[in-house]
């Protein structure tokens, strides 16, 4: 299948330093793509690049086979790129069928009495999250900080889908929930896929994208340390290789030798 | 909020099912609305003075016209501030705007003998370009708008201050004005001003607009989270622009309505709803962060502060006693409201 | 569960806590306040004030944080205390002056006393009020400020001072020392009171041949000493030739002083004031402060609750205007001022 997003050659440099460098990746519908990688590994350089909010120095965006150039988020938006954030982007005061409609309110009425309709935001909000596998909210007037956080990913996992999001990208959304909230997100990334959308999952827990993921992207400095599908590495090898891998091993061995960490550290 | 608490909390949404609907009793269901904290303050100060001053004259005629008048000046001021708070926003100007029109429209009358209505035209004038002064530094510079409301209300009295003086060569000028103008702003009957009339319609145009239209969702969306808001397609510095130009317009408003009412013009005229109107507002159920409230709560607000300021007059007490009963007051209706929000995000 | 329980608990303590605060300030200012018994012992006297007590005055006056109001509010206390009414005193907030100039006075109308005695500031407001009240049947009596209108609106007296006369007589002090080109500071733009007071000051002294001119600054800097000091002080320099500085309160008229002595010019700038205060007064007996000029208010105070009361238990009042003041303070008779503040601290001004 041909890929929605497709990120080519992309480098980003800022003030001499290179965030992303000669990196290649692409999305496709109905397909979770895994980007992994420790702190400071350059995932969040690249939900800015493909969110519109940064543009790449070299390199170029695809979106459906067509070269794109993102002047802002809205932009972004626009081609059905949308970023759900960990714990931004619902409102806890709002109640779930205005948060559902934010931007996108629909309206009946004629000026100057146009007014939203209320009760389709709140059908709209409902029958999205039972799409998404949440049964329990059932009240539309309710205020989103009574839910819980997976609730509140899947209402804006939702709404994103509904608003014609084709691509969606998580970044880090499990990092603050406990097991069995994670869990509840992890089938929402799997509902969304079955609902024919492109998934990036950005995460830094190896377990939680061996779960969900079809194809995973480990990052370092910037640049693609492994690519690969399901199936063709196990856990074990993926958690040393996020861990350091090589270059860990090769830190640890300088310890004995002249000039190596050992020395420096004053041992004898 | 410590660890234990926030794993109690997921519990007690576990064992209800993963987030299920609880049962809420229909009085529950009241004090979820973000009016209801205001409202018991106002029912709370009636009963006490009621009460306290029902004797002397509080519950006359008179003694009602007198704390409603109050009430609804505050009203006029404290509706548009409180809506530019749940925005997100603070505009500690709106005294000095209110200064501003009062010598405006009373030099124009007073001192030019022009007709009055060309002052207020202009104090318009004054009141929106000081609005989008507001807005547009606020929004250019994310400086918190705490700051640049204040520079903005220093500089307006101060200009106030100077053309006033440098004009007619004094601060406070007499405005016998009658007519036309006299009728929309200052009418009276049997006591009660005309000034009521004006904050009902204050508040049902507020009330529409943050409740049913889209606009008025931005103004949530906007002072709940305003990146995720921007991230929607809200467009959150017009939203914070032009309810920075509304809140200027009311103190236009309530400047008019006091200056004609009281047949003076000064540049101090207002100074006090600078805290009043936000005072008000939080009374009534505005979050000082932003998000949340109502109009109506603002209402409320709005009358338990112009019970508990006027009714101090009925009682009879030493001066400096009034002023520390109204502060106590103060205190205690906001962490009751306090607490009432704490039960409507369901963590009573 | 427990520390959610304990919390409310705590917060229901808490809101007991303000409601028994609330009841203790109550009864203990309605007791403060109420009519006290005379003193006198005589039964013609306790006949006397068995009729009082049926007395209610309201006095709407101005607020105590402005240093002159203390003095006069001991007045009004005496003088209720002394003849057995009850008095309501309304102070009128300075920060919002014509406002609550208007809801005072529509408090006390609303109120219906036996009288109301009234301190008509802004009178194109309050005048109307007055016409009202008269109208609705309660007697007026105007105290320290309304001394033009009072006798149109139907008021029964008026006591106080004719704030040009108090700018009058701090002129002549000022000439007669030989300073003629004098600062007037103005703490409170918008009193028209005070903007009298100065008014007359500078007609005294331009009919003499002297110049005046005025500095501003707002009311919230006023009760910053180091601001207003600073104000003066900059005001000096950038203004050579200044003789003599005329402030409108005491605290004021002090950071003149003060000014003056950063400025190294005491002695060469004669400074006068409205209005006494304990460091005022010994600025005058050391020689730093001209004179004082003494608007009295604790007889405005006094007075106006005793013509009040005369005139609805008797309907007696004396005729016309009856002057409190101004009258003048300097080193030839401050040694009856300093006995009678160290003896009654609260009555001439302020500590």
């Amino acid at each position: 299948m041909a890929p929605v997003v497709e990120l080519r050659g992309v480098t980003k440099e800022f003030a001499g330093v290179r965030a992303v460098n000669e990196l290649s990746l692409s999305l496709s519908l109905g397909e979770v793509l895994c980007l992994l990688g420790e702190n400071g590994a350059g995932k969040s350089t690249v939900i800015k690049l493909l969110t519109g909010v940064q543009t790449p120095t070299r390199g170029e965006i695809f979106v459906d086979g067509k070269q794109v150039h993102f002047g802002s988020p809205r932009e972004a938006r626009e081609h059905g790129i949308a970023c759900v954030y960990q714990e931004v982007g619902t409102f806890p005061l709002m109640s779930v069928a205005r948060n559902f409609v934010v931007g996108a309110e629909p309206v009946k009425g004629r000026w100057p009495f146009r007014r939203i309709d209320m009760n389709k935001a709140s059908d709209m909000a409902i029958s999205e999250l039972r799409k998404l596998g949440i049964r329990r909210v059932t009240d539309g007037h309710r205020l989103v900080g009574s839910l819980s956080g997976g609730e509140r990913q899947a209402l804006a996992i939702g709404r994103a889908i509904h608003f014609g999001a084709r691509v969606l990208v998580l970044d880090e959304p499990t990092a603050a929930l406990g097991v069995r909230e994670s869990a509840g997100v992890l089938r929402l990334i799997k509902a969304a896929r079955a609902h024919g959308v492109a998934v990036l999952f950005i995460t830094h827990n190896a377990y939680h994208a061996m779960e969900t993921g079809d194809r995973f992207v480990v990052l370092r400095h910037g640049e693609a340390l492994a690519t690969f599908s399901r199936g063709e590495m196990g856990i074990e090898e993926l958690l040393s290789l996020m861990a350091g891998g090589d270059e860990l091993r090769e830190l640890m061995a300088e310890e004995d030798g002249p000039g190596g960490l050992g020395a420096q550290a004053g041992m004898p | 909020m410590s660890t234990a608490n926030a794993e109690q909390s997921q519990a007690a949404v576990r064992s209800d099912g993963y987030g299920g609907p609880r049962r809420i009793g229909a009085l529950h269901r009241l004090i979820l609305l973000p009016e209801a904290g205001g409202l018991a303050s106002a029912i709370v100060a009636f009963i006490i003075f009621a009460i306290l001053a029902g004797s002397n004259g509080f519950l006359s005629q008179l003694g009602t016209a007198n704390w409603l008048d109050g009430a609804a000046e505050l009203g006029i001021v404290a509706i548009p501030v409180g809506t530019l708070m749940m925005a997100g926003e603070f505009d500690l100007s709106v005294g000095s705007v209110a200064g501003a029109t009062s010598i405006t429209i009373a030099i124009c009358d007073g001192y030019y003998a022009l007709s009055p209505w060309i002052g207020i035209v202009i104090a318009v004038g004054i009141g929106v370009a000081i609005g989008l002064l507001n807005g547009l530094i606020v929004v250019k510079t994310k400086l918190p708008s705490f700051i640049v409301t204040l520079a903005t209300l220093l500089m307006v009295a101060g200009a106030g201050l100077g053309l006033a003086n440098a004009i007619t060569g004094s601060s406070s000028i007499s405005a016998q004005i009658g007519g036309s103008a006299h009728a929309v702003f200052a009418s009276n009957f049997k006591g009660f001003d005309i000034s009521i009339a004006w904050c009902i319609l204050v508040a049902i145009i507020a009330s529409w607009v943050t409740r049913k239209t889209r606009f008025g969702n931005w103004i949530y969306a906007t002072g709940g989270d305003v990146q995720a808001a921007r991230a929607n397609g809200v467009p959150t510095d017009t939203v914070k622009v032009i309810l920075f130009v509304c809140s200027a317009l009311g103190a236009v408003l309530v400047g008019a309505v006091e200056t004609i009412t009281f047949q003076n013009g000064t540049t101090t005229l207002g100074a006090e709803f600078d805290f009043t109107a936000i005072a008000a507002a939080v009374i009534g159920g505005v979050l000082l962060s932003g998000g949340y409230g109502s109009t109506v709560g603002v209402i409320f607000g709005s009358l338990t502060y112009g019970i508990v300021s006027l009714g101090v007059y009925y009682l009879g007490w030493d001066p400096n006693l009034s002023q520390l009963f109204i502060g106590l007051f103060m205190l205690v209706a906001v962490m009751a409201n306090n607490r009432l929000r704490q039960l409507a995000s369901g963590r009573g | 569960m427990c520390t959610a329980r304990r919390k409310r608990s705590a917060m229901r303590a808490s809101a007991l806590a303000a409601a028994a605060a609330f009841l203790v300030v109550g009864t203990a200012s309605c007791t403060k306040s109420s009519s006290a018994p005379t003193t006198s012992s005589s039964a013609q006297a306790a006949n006397v004030s068995a009729d009082n007590k049926g007395i209610t005055i309201d006095f709407v006056s101005g607020p105590l944080n402005d240093s002159f109001f203390p003095p006069l509010y001991n007045g009004v206390k005496d003088a209720a205390a002394n003849l057995g009414v009850k008095v309501n005193y309304i102070a009128i907030n300075e920060g919002n002056l014509v406002p609550s100039s208007v809801q005072t006075m529509q408090a006390a109308i609303a109120e219906h006393p036996s009288a109301i005695v009234v301190g008509d500031f802004v009178t194109s407001s309050v005048d109307p009020l007055i016409k009202q009240a008269i109208a609705a049947g309660i007697p007026v009596y105007v105290d320290q400020s309304g001394q033009e209108s009072w006798a149109k609106d139907g008021a029964f007296g008026f006591v106080g001072q004719q704030g040009g006369a108090a700018g009058n007589a701090a002129a002549q002090q000022m000439i007669s020392a030989g300073a003629k080109n004098v600062l007037c500071v103005i703490h409170n733009a918008g009193n028209p009171y005070l903007n009298q007071v100065c008014n007359g000051f500078i007609a005294t002294m331009k009919a003499a041949g002297g110049t005046v001119s005025e500095l501003n600054f707002p009311i919230s800097d006023s009760t910053n000493p180091q601001k207003v000091t600073s104000d003066i002080g900059a005001y000096l320099a950038s203004h050579h030739g200044i003789q003599g500085v005329f402030t409108l309160n005491a605290a004021v008229g002090t950071d003149a002083v003060a000014a003056l002595a950063q400025a190294n010019l005491t002695g060469k700038v004669k400074v006068g004031t409205l209005e006494l205060s304990k460091v005022a007064i010994n600025d005058v007996q050391n020689g730093t402060m001209l004179f004082l000029v003494n608007e009295q208010p604790y007889l405005d105070g006094y007075y106006g609750v005793l013509f009040a009361y005369q005139y609805v238990k008797y309907g007696l009042a004396p005729v016309g205007t009856v002057n409190t003041g101004p009258s003048i303070i300097d080193k030839s008779n401050i040694q009856k001022v300093i006995e009678t503040t160290q003896r009654y601290p609260d009555v001439l001004g302020s500590s």
